[in-house]
């Protein structure tokens, strides 16, 4: 089912942010309202699918309906999964009011170094209401650290305890701070390390899509399945619809185009026709050793992430 | 000679990766070919793309040089990629 963004407002500013070229401020603010929801709530039941809702932005407490449209997903029996930074007082709102409910966090942060007391007492407020329902997940910086505060984190406040982790990726347009090619190796160690030292945890880490097999040594890959942290090197979209309903394929892919979801019989009809026009481009790999390599053409590895593969790429159309 | 508009390509270091968007065909080229493929991008004349082969891969016989190029065109066009 898709990615339901909620607003394009967030109350952060990463310089990393994949969604830059729909967020506001380069594009107005938008709420989506409580008709749009509900009529791609209708929509998405009208086809066969799963039955889990991603609430994200920008940050979706911000939606002043978020309480209404969580209860009236779960209304139909929906599993909701809400991405959100919890620095604000909206989900810290939220999450006691629902934290006994079967609806699941996935809680974007950065380094707490960089959080303001406000963000601070609200994250850390949130996070002791949500426990196991929530989930971490941030990108792994080549400049920083080694992350150990999140296993920090998921301990003390008893979080669920798969820890998501990411590379910065670009969009398609350049617009964000993205890693460079020589620092995937680089990222790739520090994710090998806190994956060690979070099985002494008995945690484990997830990944976010967009990371390429080859950003690992075969030693770093082994660790990692011994660690139960096995890499997955997926670019799997799930349809993402924005405040105002149009359905765009991934947040990186923003600028390349959009269908209003009325124009769309079903949800799968929107998957089916973003799959078609989007799979070809899969193909063209990110190095060119892709061409040959057995985890591409047997679709176990999608070569990072499509939107850093279409940069530099011509005749790239919907 | 023009790369028609349904093939998506990008170079890859010295190699050009092309893939047809209306059947999902995919094609690497070797290292003469993409260098041809990406002058004829850059619309250079016949002519100049001769002399580039020629330079860059230290050639003397023009004839044949000018003949595997209107061989390599013909197959382009033959396959739906350039035309």
């Amino acid at each position: 089912m898709p990615n339901l963004m909620l607003t394009n407002y967030c109350n952060y500013k990463c310089s990393y942010c994949f969604g830059k070229d729909i967020m506001f401020p380069k594009n107005p603010r938008q709420l989506m309202t409580r008709d749009c929801f509900n009529g791609i709530v209708d929509w998405v039941k009208k086809g066969p699918s799963d039955r889990i809702f991603h609430l994200m932005g920008g940050e979706p407490t911000l939606n002043p309906d978020i309480d209404w449209m969580v209860a009236r997903l779960l209304e139909e029996d929906m599993n909701i999964l809400i991405f959100s930074n919890l620095a604000t007082p909206g989900a810290v709102d939220l999450a006691g009011k629902i934290a006994n409910l079967p609806v699941n966090w996935v809680v974007n942060v950065n380094d707490p170094a960089h959080w303001n007391d406000a963000q601070r007492k609200n994250i850390t407020a949130a996070l002791e209401l949500l426990r196991e329902r929530a989930c971490l997940t941030f990108n792994i910086m080549p400049d920083e650290d080694d992350n150990m505060w999140a296993l920090d984190y998921t301990r003390r406040y008893h979080l669920n305890n798969n820890i998501k982790v990411g590379f910065l990726l670009p969009t398609y347009n350049q617009t964000n701070e993205a890693l460079q090619d020589d620092e995937y190796t680089v990222v790739a160690a520090k994710v090998t390390r806190l994956a060690q030292e979070a099985a002494k945890y008995d945690i484990h880490l997830d990944y976010e899509c967009g990371i390429p097999t080859c950003a690992f040594t075969d030693e770093q890959l082994g660790i990692l399945w011994r660690c139960g942290s096995q890499l997955q090197s997926g670019c799997n979209s799930r349809l993402d619809i924005t405040p105002e309903g149009d359905v765009i394929y991934c947040l990186p892919l923003a600028t390349l185009g959009s269908k209003h979801y009325t124009e769309f019989d079903s949800y799968n009809d929107a998957c089916i026709w973003f799959d078609q026009r989007f799979g070809p481009y899969r193909k063209l790999g990110r190095r060119i050793e892709c061409a040959t390599c057995n985890l591409h053409n047997t679709m176990s590895c999608n070569a990072g992430c499509l939107a850093k593969n279409l940069i530099n790429c011509k005749n790239v159309k919907l | 000679m023009n790369v028609l508009d349904n093939i998506s390509w990008k170079q890859l270091g010295d190699r050009v990766v092309a893939v047809d968007t209306n059947n999902g065909d995919y094609y690497t080229l070797n290292e003469v070919a993409s260098t041809i493929w990406v002058a004829i991008s850059e619309n250079k004349t016949l002519d100049d793309i001769v002399a580039q082969i020629m330079e860059e891969y230290d050639i003397t016989d023009e004839a044949k040089v000018r003949q595997d190029l209107d061989t390599q065109l013909a197959q382009w066009k033959e396959m739906n990629l350039m035309a």
